[in-house]
């Protein structure tokens, strides 16, 4: 049962592993590659901005599934009895499979945090540079406020005309009873 | 009521809106927060953060204020008229609802365009929107009906400046923990509001209650002229010189 849950890792570590990286981070212990998640998520927001000033609208790739690998039955084989025949050497296989997967999980993330940030910056761009909704606010107030002030110019306008002209016919009629 | 006191609040808020102005645009930040992600502490962006766009608090909340204040008035002034038959608490209330409509279509059209830049929608059908849009239904429903009713739409129209009044305690109350419109109170916007921002809040509020009484100084000026054409014509009618 043991052997097969690490076979399951190595072929999973495998697949998802590329060739060139495989072997170098293979050899990290379980704590530095875990701590490693920190900082790179500092070197690719450092590095995604610099690609991103050149085209600020070219979507940072989101690494897609490698192409399955054909397994090889001989070698599986080799492995199997290996494992078996040795617990420690089986541990450390178990191990090595676990920091692959978990480095190649967090590259995964560390890209979707980077395009995460930067749509909040956008956004935040777009929201800190678009004016346009406080301009409408400002000509809305000014529209109301100049229309009602012309509404009441205009009645004042038309009561004190009103006003004169009723007193003049007024004062006409009690001078000129007739 | 001293002739130069609407000429005066007027140029008072004049003044006054120049430096709201000056202080909104020069004086004061860009409204952003941080909230905590999953994974980081990220600028928040939608209603956490409106930078620019947040300057229209500054317009949006004294005119909702001053529309409260309007409508408080004319529901005081109207009490008054509907016991004491007074005519110039009616004056009051008329010119008041009047300026209250004005104000509440200011607000209600800042905070529709603020409600699109901060959530996206023009409108929401929340409670204090809803019961926003009713009062100024009931204000305008006011000034139809001192328009069409006649001689006995006054006490009918008084009765409505009652009933609104009457509504805003509950339009500034009536905002639920899952509104997208801030609470009343102690966490509200005014309340939380960044200290760098008050000066030009207040220089606002003042600038707008300066407006407030420029305009109804105006109209109540306007509702005597127009009892005094009033007058007038009865003279004239009973004199004969008007059919």
């Amino acid at each position: 049962m043991r052997s097969i849950i690490c076979l399951v890792l190595l072929v999973s570590s495998t697949a998802l592993a590329d060739s060139g990286s495989a072997a170098g981070s293979g050899s990290a212990p379980a704590g530095s590659s875990a701590g490693s998640g920190v900082p790179s998520a500092g070197a690719g927001s450092g590095s995604a901005p610099a690609a991103g000033a050149d085209t600020p609208s070219a979507p940072i790739p989101i690494p897609g599934p490698p192409p399955p690998v054909e397994p090889n039955p001989a070698a599986r084989k080799a492995c199997v009895e290996a494992m078996n025949g040795d617990p420690a050497f089986a541990d450390r296989i178990v191990k090595t499979a676990e920091v692959q997967l978990h480095d190649k999980l967090m590259a995964v993330q560390v890209t979707k945090d980077v395009c995460t940030l930067r749509d909040h910056g956008d956004s935040q761009a777009d929201v800190a540079k678009n004016k346009k909704h406080v301009l409408m606010a400002y000509i809305a107030m000014w529209l109301v406020a100049a229309g009602f002030v012309m509404f009441l110019w205009r009645k004042q306008q038309a009561l004190k005309v009103e006003i004169a002209n009723l007193r003049r016919d007024l004062d006409a009629a009690t001078k000129d009873p007739k | 009521m001293s002739r130069y006191a609407a000429p005066l609040f007027a140029l008072l808020g004049a003044i006054g809106f120049a430096v709201t102005i000056w202080m909104i645009f020069t004086d004061t930040p860009l409204q952003f927060s941080w909230q905590p992600n999953e994974r980081h502490v990220v600028l928040a962006t939608g209603s956490g953060s409106l930078f620019f766009n947040q300057k229209i608090f500054f317009w949006h909340v004294p005119h909702a204020i001053m529309l409260f204040l309007a409508v408080g008035v004319a529901g005081v002034s109207s009490i008054g008229f509907l016991t004491k038959r007074n005519p110039k608490w009616d004056d009051v209330a008329l010119a008041s609802v009047e300026v209250a409509v004005a104000f509440g279509a200011v607000t209600l059209l800042t905070g529709m365009i603020w409600a699109k830049a901060a959530w996206g929608h023009w409108w929401i059908w929340e409670k204090r929107l809803t019961m926003s849009l009713l009062l100024w239904m009931t204000l305008v429903g006011y000034t139809i009906v001192r328009r069409f009713a006649g001689a006995s739409g006054e006490r009918i129209a008084a009765a409505m400046a009652v009933f609104a009044m009457i509504g805003v305690p509950f339009i500034y109350t009536m905002v639920g923990a899952g509104d997208n419109h801030p609470q009343a109170g102690s966490e509200g916007n005014v309340a939380t509001l960044n200290a760098d921002m008050r000066p030009a809040f207040w220089s606002s509020m003042v600038t707008f209650l300066c407006w407030f009484l420029a305009l109804v100084i105006t109209r109540v000026q306007s509702a005597r002229m127009q009892r005094e054409v009033r007058e007038l014509r009865e003279k004239g009618l009973d004199a004969g010189v008007l059919e």
